[in-house]
């Protein structure tokens, strides 16, 4: 299993993913949607797992790769919450958002070699990497919860059960930004002596933790002013993106950090 | 005052622990006080909490966009936003916000016992969801704390250890001698490398080819940059003597991996045969021309891992012997000693290793702190995100807080 296989699976993977967002408009039931959807991640992770025989290591070192655990973890977190509260958008809003960041891997491949630098063995690589994907794939979904509510054409006020989910989705990807950074620091440290040495990647990564511990902070008080609340993750989204990979670009981080690949 | 920079050791030990146990009594009694002096409920209630939060953000976001240089030029020079972590308005943004926290904490872990009546009466989610914001507030109030109090007693220092010389002394990051508890002795340097690389290198653009041939045998065969690259015969080590143009096996120090390599052109059937080697300090590296400025090339070989065997012998003659490996320090008494680096120009051959030395007594506490958010963590992921019944009164410190 190769790179040039990616634009069949990722193809087969799309197919699955819409299948299963229609399937959630036009039928009663969870179960059918949710299974092609799921047949959809299959596939994808199929294709990562036989990248990861390939490599003989984990695809967790390029950007290009962390897309991959990205769509996948997207359409996971889009099943996940379309079982738990079964709204019927939300699988289309995910399938949308792996589809283009599989469809941003097709036209921008990266080449994946085998080499990996003796920092990134260690125990801590998969699950600091995993765990942080899976944060930013619950985040982007609560985003896009966020612009949906705040945007949407009939200018209904947000429910307090729309709230509640926001809330719910923002805590749980909160708690996997917590975790991805306490591996990190427990990596760092093994690895150089520092648990935390406000690298920029690190740096922004705090930005980032703050940013949506302020909004878990501030909504009990803002019950009334939602624009406020989604205004606050969509920023809080920025500030991940630039964690993500906004630092590759920002001069200030040129030079400065180990994390840009 | 606010300008400019926090000397470097602000505090030591004893004072950072004297320091940090009186702010820690500071933060009970601040607590214990605060219901007969409403004022104090101030230092952390719920608009210190977000103030001292968005305050912190705004300092972080601007942390991440101005470069660390520690330049003194400009308004972020001035302010001291060029070297953020030793500023004062950032440091006293930080005290503010491990305050109004620590406070805070306190008043969690005071309902204790309200928890463990959740979970008397049943209340699996509620119990869960309280813990884990409990957690949250006393590990992120720990590492701050131990952040804050305990930088000054860190100690970072490096050396250099060659082949078979004891080592006693090291140097900090300004260059200032450190005088360690223990000598080390390097007793054996090892790299294990990844399999060469045959790249195509076009001169006109000063730039290698994105794809590769990985040689890992013989055989291998890539097409790169409009090239069908073969690898005819692959030596691991070996070397080309002086006038000779062909690579022999050869065990000794500085042998090099050498490749000879058939490249036919894709589009006109071109054909070009001969030795590639990355070359060492004995021997100079070999390319394989390809016409028009292109040329087959083999970059130095990446380490796949490197150890030193080191022995460590402390003021009593007590010795130690350890293998260290990036991300497997090994632990000397409070030290910890880390591979750094080796002499990347002798790659496989360098007899020197670089080492890094790290005291930090505060470690274990830090280490704690670590290991209890990621179990908070885990316990706000099993309660489902789902907010307690107790968390709409909970989440407002100024309304009865106080059990």
């Amino acid at each position: 299993m190769d790179w040039s296989h990616f634009i069949f699976y990722g193809a087969a993977a799309a197919i699955c993913w819409i299948a299963g967002a229609v399937a959630a408009y036009r039928s009663e039931g969870v179960r059918p949607a949710a299974a092609l959807s799921l047949c959809g991640s299959a596939i994808f992770l199929v294709f990562i797992t036989g990248l990861w025989i390939s490599l003989e290591r984990p695809p967790m070192r390029t950007v290009g790769e962390t897309r991959l655990w990205y769509s996948f973890f997207v359409s996971i977190a889009g099943i996940a919450v379309f079982a738990r509260w079964r709204y019927r958008w939300i699988l289309l809003f995910s399938s949308v958002m792996s589809i283009v960041f599989v469809c941003i891997n097709v036209l921008k491949p990266e080449i994946h070699d085998k080499t990996l630098m003796p920092a990134l063995q260690s125990v801590w690589f998969i699950p600091h990497v995993s765990v942080y994907m899976m944060a930013y794939a619950l985040l982007g979904a609560v985003t896009l919860f966020a612009v949906y509510l705040w945007l949407r054409p009939s200018h209904r006020m947000p429910s307090e059960r729309e709230m509640q989910m926001c809330d719910s989705l923002v805590r749980i990807g909160w708690a996997f930004l917590s975790a991805g950074m306490v591996m990190g620091a427990l990596w760092a440290k093994e690895a150089w002596g520092d648990w935390w040495t406000w690298d920029p990647k690190e740096t922004w990564a705090a930005a980032t933790w703050l940013g949506y511990l302020l909004y878990l902070h501030l909504r009990p008080g803002l019950r009334r002013d939602s624009s406020l609340a989604f205004a606050l993750l969509v920023f809080s989204f920025l500030l991940l993106q630039m964690c993500w990979y906004g630092i590759n670009y920002l001069p200030s981080a040129q030079g400065a950090s180990v994390h840009i690949y | 005052m606010a300008a400019g920079g926090i000397p470097a050791a602000f505090l030591r030990y004893p004072w950072s622990l004297v320091a940090a146990v009186n702010y820690l009594y500071l933060l009970v009694l601040v607590y214990a006080m605060s219901d007969r002096f409403r004022w104090l409920r101030t230092l952390w209630d719920g608009k210190s909490c977000i103030t001292s939060l968005a305050s912190v953000l705004v300092m972080i976001i601007v942390y991440g966009l101005v470069r660390q240089d520690g330049s003194k030029d400009g308004l972020a020079g001035v302010l001291g936003f060029t070297s953020m972590s030793d500023s004062w308005i950032f440091n006293l943004m930080l005290a503010a916000l491990m305050t109004s926290l620590g406070i805070r904490t306190v008043a969690e872990l005071g309902r204790a016992g309200q928890m463990a009546g959740m979970l008397r009466t049943g209340r699996i989610t509620d119990f869960l969801h309280n813990a884990a914001r409990t957690l949250v507030h006393v590990s992120v109030s720990v590492l701050l704390v131990s952040g804050i109090f305990g930088s000054g007693d860190k100690v970072k220092c490096r050396l250099t250890a060659r082949l078979g010389e004891p080592v006693g002394m090291a140097a900090d990051a300004e260059g200032k001698a450190v005088v360690l508890p223990f000598s080390v002795v390097l007793e054996k340097f090892t790299v294990d490398g990844y399999p060469p690389k045959l790249f195509v290198f076009d001169s006109e653009e000063d730039a290698l080819s994105e794809d590769f041939l990985s040689v890992e045998e013989e055989g291998v065969k890539a097409d790169v940059a409009g090239w069908f690259l073969s690898a005819d015969r692959y030596l691991d080590m070996a070397g080309c003597m002086p006038g000779d143009t062909v690579y022999r096996e050869l065990e000794h120090v500085g042998a090099v991996p050498a490749v000879y390599v058939t490249a036919e052109n894709l589009s006109t059937g071109e054909r070009h045969a001969g030795w590639v080697s990355c070359g060492s300090r004995i021997f100079s590296s070999s390319s394989l021309a390809l016409g028009s400025g292109a040329a087959v090339v083999m970059p130095p070989p990446e380490a796949r891992q490197f150890l030193s065997r080191v022995s460590v012998t402390d003021k009593d003659g007590n010795r130690d012997v350890a293998d260290i490996r990036v991300n497997h320090p090994a632990r000397y008494g409070a030290w910890r000693i880390y591979q750094a680096g080796y002499d990347v120009t002798q790659g496989r051959w360098s007899t020197v290793s670089m080492l890094e030395c790290v005291k930090d007594p505060w470690y274990f506490l830090v280490d704690a702190a670590l290991w209890l958010m990621l179990v908070s963590g885990a316990l706000m992921f099993l309660s489902g995100g789902v907010k307690g019944t107790r968390g709409k009164t909970e989440d407002r410190p100024d309304k009865n807080m106080k059990p």
